[in-house]
């Protein structure tokens, strides 16, 4: 027994030693010096508060968000792909020559880009009055071979334009007219595009397009457009580049480069560019831009995808932080009033408190921000106005047991006013509770605003949050699995770190663990 | 334990009243009311618009509309004729099941709850299942493979699951079982949603759809699983304290008999408490899963009514809820109290 009363002895004085001059928040930051899980939690919170507050620094420097788009099919680039799409080398460009260039997706998927190439001599342009050159090229890969009649003539003006391949030079009449893309070479085979109100004038070189993708991936997107060039001014030593876009897997904006000088920039989907080369040898590339890495990819409007992150991380982040400090001062202020005063007080609180926490959470949330239909800052409000109870709870119960300790009995015994006895020994003692429950909110916070935003509630597009970022997920499972992954990995590790955080907190306030 | 039940049963009547009263003020005080949407119709003349008005009583004193939501209107001489003729409402009132008509599909509110109660109650339990099934197991023997490999994994994955959130979760399970891993048809190993195979007319029997059900169960009881298995993990240590579990050991029983047929038993005690949370989880999280396995249950009928504004349908659903949550609690209650002869009934 007495050998027992000993070590009972010795450990007080070694917890003595241990406690003396610290107070509460010393040894809990002495503790936390020791948690590296904390830590390093606390390290990835910090790196994404940052990634997000500089996301608009960043985004100009590396990233560059374009929010253009020619089309809703257009540009997947997936994780580490870079926008380059195609290298032309050696194209000998004669004088008095035309070029055209028609990029366009070939392969099952449409995946790759592949082009037509056209090298036409000026001498082999018509030169009689009052009539124009027409050239058809097929651009679409999974289409058959077609004919295209003009006016609805019985005869084909071209036939038998196969995939990947131009015709040969027509001559038509200047004026307007209507080119039917048929099926086969009979005149009453199937229709695969009309294209009405084609003007062509004198000394240009009209170049039809049947391009896009038939129904068999996804929509059919089949489409036909003429696009004319000038071809009067193919004089001695100069060719002419005419570049067409039709590839929808190519990204939106395509440049011409002749060795490393961008001659053409920006060509939409669907649009066409020329340019004066200098006769010779050259090697074109065909890029975007800037022919720069996306690290994430972009999305399905070209955007890219890690830029997006980081703004969305902007958006969650502070609308948890902001909500979280409405709903932890509300659950505070109200937990203390309850515990300190009990009675009818703590009834009525209690009463509303156990009635709203009968609801789910997201059911409330939801019918009240369809009613609403808050903007950013409402939402704010919202959620903070709605989550207070769990803290509202804790706070409470601590109160409650805080009230009966000695200090505070002594403290009114000598009249202390209630608002000092709160102030003063209540809250302090309850700062441990309140930035664990906190870590712990902004957590809760963040899935509940993800879940309401990926509902089509809350943050809605074009601004970005991690959830609204997933809502159409469902659509790119096949075309672009990065869209799904990262957004949800984003929360994930956020929520987790904040979890990580709180209990790592909650372990270094509790004066009773050692290590 | 009659009086206890009794007593349990009014303390929950309080709270009820409290959600009717919330769920009232909500609809009322939103923008427009409740039937703005009704009163919208361009053929409407101003005459038309005040009798559809005094019809739906919507001009009366809002604590006579709550009471008239609550109680019907069939007791009260209402002036509401194109004759003019005094005559009796219609409305039966919630307490006696009446919700009304939803705006949207015309029919009574309680048939189309009805008609969608079968899909989630059969998601719901499956949920529950899967999650104390799994869970339970996992606690114990975390509990008695204390600090081991199994027990430090097992609750970091508990963590986890607490922090992903769970339509993600319903993503990456999709996009990994209905996509990426491919069967011998060439299509995912597992459907991407709905309840039963579309191609038939009508729902199978459960046993030849349960790879529609295997998903979106995972994606339900995640949450539950993760739950129970810290839970147990918790109350078995506390019960392996304990002296009679020591005393079975003195006496020299095996370590199997003491772990599950002394401790286990009375870990599972504490259990019963879980029921009421347990009902809530599953159906607050019944709203994600169902929407995004398209599953045709009320969660996914409830946010089909949020979107619309579907006012009767939306109330109907927050005072469904709540009496289920509350019925959920009442029930761990009672039922831990007979389990329990420790607890007394006072």
């Amino acid at each position: 027994m007495a050998v027992r009363t000993d070590v009972v002895k010795l450990k007080e004085q070694e917890d003595e030693k241990y406690y003396a001059g610290q107070s509460l928040l010393q040894l809990a930051l002495r503790r936390l010096r020791r948690d590296k899980l904390t830590l390093l939690a606390m390290a990835v919170v910090l790196v994404l508060i940052l990634l997000s507050v500089f996301a608009p620094i960043i985004e100009q420097n590396i990233l560059q968000v374009s929010f253009s788009r020619t089309d809703p099919n257009n540009a997947f680039i997936p994780p580490g792909g870079t926008a380059r799409i195609i290298y032309l080398p050696d194209n000998r460009y004669r004088t008095q020559g035309l070029n055209v260039v028609v990029l366009f997706d070939r392969g099952a998927g449409g995946r790759e880009v592949g082009e037509v190439h056209l090298d036409i001599q000026a001498r082999q342009l018509t030169t009689k009055p009052g009539m124009a050159d027409l050239l058809v090229a097929h651009a679409s890969f999974d289409t058959p071979s077609f004919s295209v009649f003009l006016n609805d003539e019985p005869r084909a003006i071209v036939a038998r334009v196969g995939v990947n391949s131009a015709s040969s030079l027509a001559e038509i009449p200047v004026g307007t007219h209507t080119l039917t893309f048929r099926r086969g070479t009979a005149a009453d085979g199937e229709v695969l595009y009309t294209l009405r109100d084609v003007e062509i004038t004198p000394q240009t070189l009209t170049t039809a397009v049947l391009f896009g993708r038939s129904a068999g991936d996804g929509e059919a997107v089949l489409q036909a457009k003429a696009f004319s060039v000038n071809s009067r001014d193919l004089v001695e030593d100069t060719a002419r580049l005419h570049v067409i876009h039709t590839s929808l897997s190519a990204p939106r904006l395509v440049d011409v480069r002749i060795l490393d000088e961008v001659r053409i920039s920006n060509i939409p989907y669907g649009e066409s560019a020329s340019t004066i080369v200098q006769r010779g040898l050259f090697t074109t590339g065909i890029s975007d831009a800037n022919g720069r890495t996306y690290i994430l990819g972009t999305d399905d409007l070209g955007r890219d995808h890690l830029a997006r992150l980081l703004y969305a991380g902007q958006i969650s982040l502070s609308i948890a932080f902001a909500a979280a400090i409405i709903s932890v001062s509300i659950g505070v202020t109200m937990g203390i009033i309850a515990g300190f005063y009990s009675g009818l007080i703590d009834d009525a609180i209690n009463w509303v408190i156990t009635t709203v926490s009968s609801l789910p959470t997201l059911l409330l949330l939801l019918i009240i921000v369809a009613l609403l239909n808050p903007g950013p800052g409402a939402l704010i409000l919202v959620l903070g106005f709605l989550g207070w109870f769990g803290v509202c709870r804790l706070v409470r119960g601590e109160t409650y047991s805080i009230r009966a300790r000695e200090y505070v009995v002594s403290a009114r015994a000598i009249g202390a006013p209630v608002s000092r006895i709160m102030l003063v020994h209540v809250m302090p003692n309850l700062l441990s509770v309140v930035i664990v429950a906190m870590a712990l909110d902004i957590g809760n916070l963040i899935l509940v605003e993800s879940a309401l935003s990926f509902l089509g509630f809350g943050i809605k597009p074009p601004a970005a949050s991690w959830g609204n970022m997933l809502s159409n997920a469902q659509t790119f499972f096949t075309k672009g699995a990065h869209l799904v992954v990262f957004p949800g990995l984003m929360i994930t590790i956020t929520v987790l770190c904040l979890y990580i955080i709180g209990d790592g907190l909650r372990d270094a306030f509790d004066p009773t663990l050692k290590n | 334990m009659v009086k206890y039940i009794a007593r349990r049963l009014v303390q929950a009547i309080p709270t009820l009243l409290g959600i009717t009263i919330l769920t009232f003020i909500i609809m009322t005080a939103a923008p427009g009311g409740p039937t703005a949407a009704l009163l919208l119709d361009q053929n409407l003349t101003p005459q038309d618009r005040e009798r559809i008005a005094d019809q739906l009583g919507v001009n009366d004193p809002m604590p006579i509309q709550y009471l008239r939501w609550l109680i019907g209107d069939d007791w009260e001489l209402r002036v509401r004729d194109n004759s003019g003729e005094p005559k009796y409402g219609t409305r039966l009132g919630i307490l006696r099941l009446d919700f009304g008509h939803s705006f949207v599909a015309n029919r009574r509110v309680l048939d189309l709850f009805v008609e969608r109660l079968g899909a989630t109650l059969e998601l719901g339990i499956a949920a529950l299942l899967f999650g104390v099934l799994l869970g339970v197991p996992i606690g114990i023997i975390s509990a008695v493979l204390r600090g081991s490999l199994f027990d430090n994994s097992m609750r970091v994955l508990a963590v986890i699951i607490n922090a992903v959130p769970n339509f993600w979760l319903g993503l990456m399970l999709i996009l990994l079982f209905g996509v990426i891993i491919k069967g011998p048809d060439n299509r995912g190993v597992l459907p991407m949603g709905s309840r039963c195979p579309t191609t038939l007319e009508s729902c199978p029997p459960l046993t030849e759809r349960l790879n529609h059900l295997l998903l979106p169960m995972i994606v339900l009881g995640g949450g539950g699983l993760a739950a129970y298995s810290r839970y147990l993990r918790a109350s078995m240590l506390d019960v392996i304290g304990q002296d009679y579990i020591r005393t079975a050991r003195a006496k020299g029983l095996k370590g199997r008999t003491v772990w599950f047929a002394h401790g286990a038993r009375n870990a599972l005690i504490p259990l019963a408490t879980f029921l009421g949370p347990a009902i809530a989880g599953v159906w607050g999280g019944a709203f994600i899963t169902e929407q995004i396995f398209s599953w045709p249950g009320i969660g996914r009928l409830t946010l089909q009514s949020i979107n619309a504004l579907d006012y009767p349908m939306v109330m109907a659903v927050t005072v469904f809820s709540a009496v289920a949550t509350i019925l959920g609690f009442i029930l761990s209650d009672i039922l831990y109290a007979l389990i329990d002869p420790r607890i007394r009934f006072n």
